[in-house]
């Protein structure tokens, strides 16, 4: 690093942290910076700082928050009587995106992973459970990942939520739009079976 | 590029990059290796069927310089159920994290990989409730320790060899994690630092008491055929004591709690 100046060497340094940045992708940023106008640097460093003080966890669903509770919490046209629960703040996002949901959510922060130790401890089930306990939701729509991991978190979800009665769903899983028959494994072509629905 | 091919279980895949997988593989002959499944985690990648925990594949693989990849995978048991059910899944992942490390320093062993095997498919025929877990995992432990030659003593003294038969009465025997099994009355006397159930500094209990029958049960399970030892009758205190025997032994070789262990626990209450 020392060919550079001081300050050139640090902003480096410093887009070195960020997931998937080596040194050339982090001195290519940087040198981009220095190309930039001073006003969209300045709008660049408070973005990041705002969004680093001002957003944080909804209290009530754990999705990521510039008020308490969310946005979505808070919206009376939503139904709070059905909850989906998502792994992460950004698979809540893209179940938003898809605009057929108009219930609430309740995000974990993570899955269960039995190879790596990541136990029922880690993810954010008391607060589910007081939740539901709580009264009002009729329906739990369990999204997590269709992968080893978020099936057993699903699994798991609706083992704990069983004993309370209430409506406990599995987004289907299946054949993903665009995708080929002949190259469909068969543990997804027997699931989408199950799935099918009448025309 | 060379390739090759391969015979193998998937023991674990873990995320790697955007959209990788890297897969560690047992195979049969080569033993353990880890390859590089690319776009697996995409949902149209073909390979994302295929690339998941505890499928038995055969594998095409090109070699590349620092890792390998995979270029094509087919099926040839999925085990599926072993990832549709809460306790088949604890249950697996406890085998495959027991093989991973076992497996970790030896030469490419068959016999660890036709066991694990046997006793996938005897877990995803398996009825899944704790009892038929324990059961099975009781007897993988038992056969896995032994073809790894980590086998606990159970026929004689671990400490002076005596045979067990000319020091075992009708009561209960004192199995020791440190001594690597069975320990005769003379020789668990002069021990240093014995204390009965998770006294002493060691990790675990120093020393677990066995049945007559229980003892009996596992010298039977260590050398039998999965056949053999699927139609063998447990009874709770047997399974409840050889747990614990063996859990210790395990903890004492590897020198470390399996991951997996707690994930199991919680299933198995
Ligand atoms: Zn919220
Ligand atoms: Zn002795």
């Amino acid at each position: 690093m020392s060919h550079y100046p001081d300050a050139l060497a640090r902003l480096v340094q410093e887009f070195m942290r960020l997931p998937g940045i080596g040194p050339k992708t982090a001195q290519r940023l940087a040198f981009f910076v220095l190309r930039m106008e001073e006003r969209d640097v300045l709008a660049l460093a408070s973005a990041l700082a705002d969004a680093k003080r001002k957003i944080q966890r909804c209290q009530v669903c754990y999705n990521l928050a510039d008020a308490q509770p969310c946005r979505i919490c808070s919206d009376p046209r939503r139904d709070s009587s059905i909850l989906c629960v998502v792994e992460e703040a950004n698979d809540l996002i893209a179940m938003e995106k898809t605009r057929t949901y108009a219930g609430l959510y309740h995000v974990l922060e993570g899955c269960l992973s039995p190879l790596e130790g990541i136990g029922p401890e880690t993810l954010r089930l008391p607060e589910l459970l007081k939740r539901v306990k709580a009264g009002g939701t009729k329906e739990v729509i369990l999204a997590t990942n269709p992968t080893v991991e978020g099936e057993a978190t699903a699994m798991y979800v609706a083992r704990l939520l069983k004993p309370l009665g209430l409506k406990v769903t599995r987004i289907a899983r299946g054949i993903p739009v665009g995708g080929d028959l002949e190259y469909t494994d068969e543990a997804t072509l027997a699931r989408a079976l199950e799935g099918r629905r009448d025309m | 590029m060379p390739s090759y091919k391969a015979d193998g279980i998937i023991l674990k895949a873990r995320d790697f990059g955007e959209s990788d997988r890297i897969l560690t593989i047992l195979d049969r002959s080569l033993g353990k290796l880890e390859a590089v499944a690319k776009g697996t985690r995409r949902t149209q990648s073909v390979l994302r069927g295929p690339c998941q925990p505890f499928s038995h594949n055969l594998f095409f693989l090109w070699q590349g310089r620092t890792l390998d990849g995979v270029s094509e995978c087919e099926i040839v048991e999925s085990f599926a159920p072993l990832r549709d059910d809460l306790l088949k899944l604890a249950a697996a992942s406890y085998m495959v994290e027991l093989v991973d490390d076992i497996a970790r320093d030896q030469d490419p062993n068959p016999d660890i990989f036709d066991l694990t095997l046997e006793h996938f498919r005897r877990l995803e025929a398996a009825e899944p409730t704790p009892a038929n877990v324990n059961h099975i995992l009781r007897s993988f432990d038992l056969r896995l320790l032994g073809l790894a030659g980590f086998s606990p003593s159970l026929d004689a003294c671990a400490t002076c060899g005596q045979p067990v038969g000319l020091w075992a009465g009708v009561g209960a025997v004192a199995f020791s994690p440190v001594a690597g099994g069975v320990v005769c009355p003379a020789c668990r006397a002069v021990s240093a630092g014995d204390g009965e159930e998770g006294q002493g500094d060691t990790p675990g209990p120093v020393v677990i008491l066995l049945a007559a029958g229980t003892l009996a049960t596992m010298r039977h399970l260590a050398t039998a055929t999965t056949e053999q030892a699927r139609i063998l009758r447990l009874t709770p205190r047997a399974a409840k004591e050889m747990e614990r025997a063996l859990r210790a032994h395990i903890l004492y070789h590897l020198d470390r709690q399996l991951k997996s262990l707690d994930f199991l626990d919680s299933v198995l209450e």
